[in-house]
Order: structure tokens, then sequence, then C-alpha cells
């Protein structure tokens, strides 16, 4: 069965639902590399409708802030020593759309949605890291995503 | 042996457990078919409900649904003692038999109980009973009843933690009950214990499902607030300095909020809603006990609707702040609004200064006109008067030229006298 998500999935919930139910018994790490890939295209043509140059850390938050322009709940918190730190609270469309048709956010999270920040800031530099310092569904606060040019790796702590 | 009637024998040792599944034949099935190979019983007509013999012991599996909920019930009891009830049986025994099919079920079931039955002479050698077992067994009573001839006793859970209670013990004393009757009481006990393991498995359930949104309620409010305030200081800052791109971008995040928290709010009334039939079901069951206090103690009834309704609570206080929230957003909007109605209203007052501007313009370029056509009036007239003296007058008695001098005067008044009555007729 050949994997294909949804290019709306992150703002419609209907659509989701239906992305789980099809895929909840496919090998998570599949979802993550086409998510990724998604994440990645995305990213790229953000990158050249804005014209943003470089690969440092000043043109991964340029991206990252053209995608979420319209997202009240995420934001760029700071952007220093080549790490961007991009910090989601209040009430994210995952985790609403998760609610509202009953879907497991941590499985949607953690195939879905970290993978296709992943992918958007590899469009800049495909050697970035992205860590999740922090996360809601293990009870923190809010989600926090580092980024940072390492060697390329999602990394869940 | 397929059975189709309460077995004739008395269960002492019980395990209920309760599986949401939305495929709930095809687990039924998968499962019951695993037990009933393993221990030989055989495969003609329905598996929903089988008895097995293994050694001195019998065995009873049983499967139930009940909308996405199958609740297995699985009793072991004595087959050499089927007309005698053993006092204070030995529950390890049993406990063993259990165990054996136990683990052929799924994991994790939403909600398990253990039931041990117990003989007793009498209410008051109840008490000594229960006394001893807690004191041997280290544990203490939750809550306990009579209900017909028994006394139904729950004992308290071990290492009680945050998470949902879903696991319970319990006790079933009977005394005054001939060994006739005792079996099919007994099952008939069984069969509402099941019926109230479904419906508190559907609730922690419910509840499992939410608790990541219950916990993350603080932050996430927190966090929208700040936002909110926010908005509120832009608000404050004088009319001029806001644009209106600013005041559209307030207006789309505040509609990004509002449907978000319009969903959520919506889907925790679904699911309090939920909830609320699940305990109205419990409350309709628990009537038909009819349960009396034992000794002092809380009665199971009281402690299962407690435990129930303490699992709705986080969706009422849920939707409760999510429409504070909600109420709060109206605020903004209503402050929007307000701003967007002055500016409106200092529009206006600016495009009426000017209307009023350009009337006096119009007027005084209306007064100059008929100025002018006074004036071209009575150069006309003057011209044409010319033209009379010329004609009639011989230049040798008095000079045209004079008299049109002299009519110039007249002229005016006349255009004057012309414009105004035709003026006034307009």
């Amino acid at each position: 069965m050949s994997l294909t998500i949804p290019g709306d999935w992150f703002v419609n919930p209907k659509v989701l639902g239906e992305f789980y139910r099809k895929y909840k018994d496919h090998p998570i790490e599949e979802i993550r590399r086409v998510s990724f890939e998604q994440g990645l295209a995305f990213g790229r043509q953000i990158k050249g409708q804005m014209g943003i140059v470089g690969d440092d850390a000043e043109a991964i938050a340029a991206v990252l802030r053209a995608v979420l322009k319209d997202e009240p709940t995420a934001k760029i918190m700071g952007v220093e020593k080549g790490r961007v730190l991009l910090r989601n609270s209040g009430f994210c469309p995952l985790m609403t759309a998760c609610l509202s048709m009953n879907l497991p956010w941590t499985w949607l999270c953690s195939a879905l949605g970290w993978p296709f920040f992943h992918g958007l800031a590899s469009a800049v530099n495909p050697k970035v890291d992205l860590t999740m310092t922090k996360r809601r569904e293990k009870g923190a606060p809010y989600c926090d995503h580092i980024f940072e040019i390492g060697k390329g790796r999602l990394i869940l702590p | 042996m397929m059975i189709e009637e309460q077995p004739k024998w008395v269960p002492y040792s019980i395990y209920i457990a309760t599986y949401h599944t939305e495929t709930e034949t095809e687990i039924r099935h998968r499962h019951l078919e695993m037990i009933a190979q393993r221990f030989g019983v055989s495969h003609a007509g329905d598996l929903n409900d089988f008895e097995f013999i293994k050694g001195s012991f019998v065995n009873r599996v049983k499967a139930i649904s009940e909308g996405d909920t199958t609740c297995f019930l699985i009793a072991a009891g004595s087959l050499q003692t089927k007309q005698n009830l053993i006092p204070v049986p030995s529950f390890k025994e049993y406990d063993e038999q259990i165990s054996a099919i136990k683990e052929m079920l799924p994991s994790g079931p939403d909600f398990e109980c253990a039931l041990k039955f117990v003989n007793v002479t009498d209410e008051r050698g109840a008490v000594m009973f229960l006394k001893k077992y807690l004191k041997d067994d280290g544990r203490s009573l939750k809550s306990a009843g009579l209900i017909r001839n028994y006394v139904l006793v729950t004992i308290q859970r071990q290492n009680i933690g945050s998470t949902p209670e879903h696991t319970r013990e319990m006790l079933i004393l009977q005394h005054g009950t001939d060994a006739d009757a005792a079996p099919g009481e007994v099952w008939a006990l069984c069969s509402d214990v099941c019926s109230l393991a479904t419906f508190s498995g559907e609730m922690s359930r419910l509840y499992s499902e939410r608790r990541l949104m219950f916990d993350q309620m603080e932050a996430s409010e927190n966090s929208t607030q700040i936002r909110i305030n926010e908005i509120l200081a832009q608000m404050r800052r004088p009319v001029d300095e806001i644009q209106s791109s600013d005041l559209e971008e307030m207006l789309k995040e505040i509609t990004i909020q509002f449907s978000r928290l319009s969903t959520l709010s919506n889907t925790m009334r679904r699911d309090r809603v939920k909830a609320q039939v699940i305990i109205r079901k419990t409350k309709d069951l628990l009537k038909r006990w009819n349960e009396r206090p034992f000794d002092d103690n809380a009665t199971n009834s009281t402690s299962t609707i407690d435990f129930l309704e303490g699992l709705t609570a986080p969706f009422a206080d849920f939707i409760e702040r999510i429409e504070a929230l909600t109420a709060q957003f109206n605020t903004v909007l209503d402050s929007v609004r307000t701003y967007l109605g002055i500016r409106q209203q200092k529009m206006s007052i600016s495009e009426q200064t000017s209307s009023k501007e350009q009337l006096v313009q119009l007027v005084n370029l209306q007064e100059t006109l008929h100025k002018l056509e006074v004036l071209i009036v009575a150069f006309y007239l003057t011209e044409m008067a010319r033209i009379v003296f010329v004609s009639l007058l011989s230049p040798e008695l008095l000079s045209a030229d004079l008299l049109t001098a002299a009519f110039i005067p007249v002229a005016l008044l006349l255009s004057v006298l012309l414009s105004r009555m035709l003026h006034g007729k307009r």
C-alpha cells in the first residue's frame, strides 16, 4: 500500500481522521519519512517564493515564520547561536483535531507533526537537527522545537 | 459443553474484564476460540458461553457485548461440592484456574474486577470473616452493602495513584440462602457486576482518552490568556496608531481561536453527555439492588456513583473554562468592533466637514455665476437698445450713443429683475 499524506492534514481534522484510520497500523517510520518529504517540499516552495537565502538559523526561522504566519499558537521564541526555538502553546490545531475526531494525539504528533517541521527546516539546511525538548503529550506546558545544525536527525528525548 | 442456562455450581473465584473494540465479534471469537482450543472444549455451536472441567475444578468462560464494549467473565468453582457450599474455600487454587484462562485474554482491559465468593452463617459471621480477611491480607475496606442475602464488599485498592481506578476487588459474602438457590443468585449478581464493569470501563476509557487534554488545560488556558491580554493591550493604543492591517490580523486570529474553542467545547459537551448516559444506566442498575448499609460503611452504590461522577467532573470543568475564554474573546471582539465604529465615525465626520466646504465653494461659485449672468443680460439689452436707437433716431436730433449710455443703468436694473424672476420661478 503506497502511503500518501493529504496536503491539508494540519488544517483539516476530517482528513486527519481518515488518514489515521487508514494508516494506524502502518510502520510509523515510513509515515515519518513521507511527512518529512512533504515538509521538505513545502519548505523549498516557501524558500523560493519568499526569496529566502542562506542556510543558517536566520533562514530557518524565516521559513518557519512564513509557514506559521497565520497560526496564533506557534511562535519563534528566539534565534541565537545557530539555534531556533519554536514554541507551540495554547490550543494547537493538531490537539484540537485529535480531541474532536477522537484521535491519538501522541501518535499524530510523532508520525506527522514533528517530521513535517523537520522537513520544513531541512529545506534550508539538510543537516538540521530537530530536538523536541518539551512535549505537551508528555505533560509539559508547551511544545519546544529546537532546530540546530547537526546531523539531520529528528531527536525525541 | 455448550450451556444455555446458568450453571448449577457456585463460582468461588470470578474475574471480569471489559475491552473497547470496534470489531467486537472478531476479538470475542478469536480469544474465546483460543481458550476453548487450549482446554479441549468442543467447537460445536456458539462459543460465547461455555464451561469445562479441569481436574476437580469447573470453569466457565462467557463473553457479553454491549455497544462497543465486550465483557469477559471467567469463573472457577468446585465440581465435588456442587450441593454443599464450602464455607471458606482455598482461593489460591481457584485463582490459579482463573490465571490460566485470564492470560489468554487481550492485555490492557479498560476495567477489571476480581470477585471471591464466601458462604457465611449470618451477618455477624460476615463481619467476623471480613475483619480476619482484611487483617490477614493487610487491606482495608472501601465500601460494603447488603443486597438480598449477600454482603457485597469492595476492597480498597493498593497503590492509589493519580490514574483513575480501573481495577476492583470484591467479596460476595452469602448468608441465609440454601445451597440449591445459591448458584442462581450468585450468577445473577455476577451478571450485574459485569454490567457495572462495562459501565465503569466505558467511563474509564472516555476519561483516559481525554486525560491529556485535561492535563493540558491549565497551560493552554494560560497561554491563550496571555495572548488575549496582548491583543487588548494593542487595542489600548491611540486610534491613529493602529493600522487596518493590524485589525485584520487580530480579527483573523480571533476567528481561528473562536473556531478551536468552539470545537473543543462541543466535543467535551458530547463526551459529557456520553458520561451522563453511563451514570444514568449505572443508577438504574443499582436501584434494582436496593442496597442497604452494612456496618457503618459506605455502600457500593454510593461508592460506584461517586467514582463515575468524579470522572465526569473534569468534563464539566473543561467546558466551563473554555466558555470563560470564549467570553473573553467576545470582549476582545467587542473592542475591535468598538474600535472600528470609532474609526468609521471619525471618517464620517471628516467626510461631512469636507462636504460642507465643498458646498460653500459651490454656493460662492453660483453667486458669481449669477452676477455674471446679470452683466451678460444687461450687455445684451444695451446692445439691443443701441440698435433700436440707431435705427429710430436721426444723428442730428440726438446722439444714439448718448441714449445707449443712458440706457445702461436701466438695462442693469432690467437684467437683475429678469434674473430674479427666472430664479424665483425655479
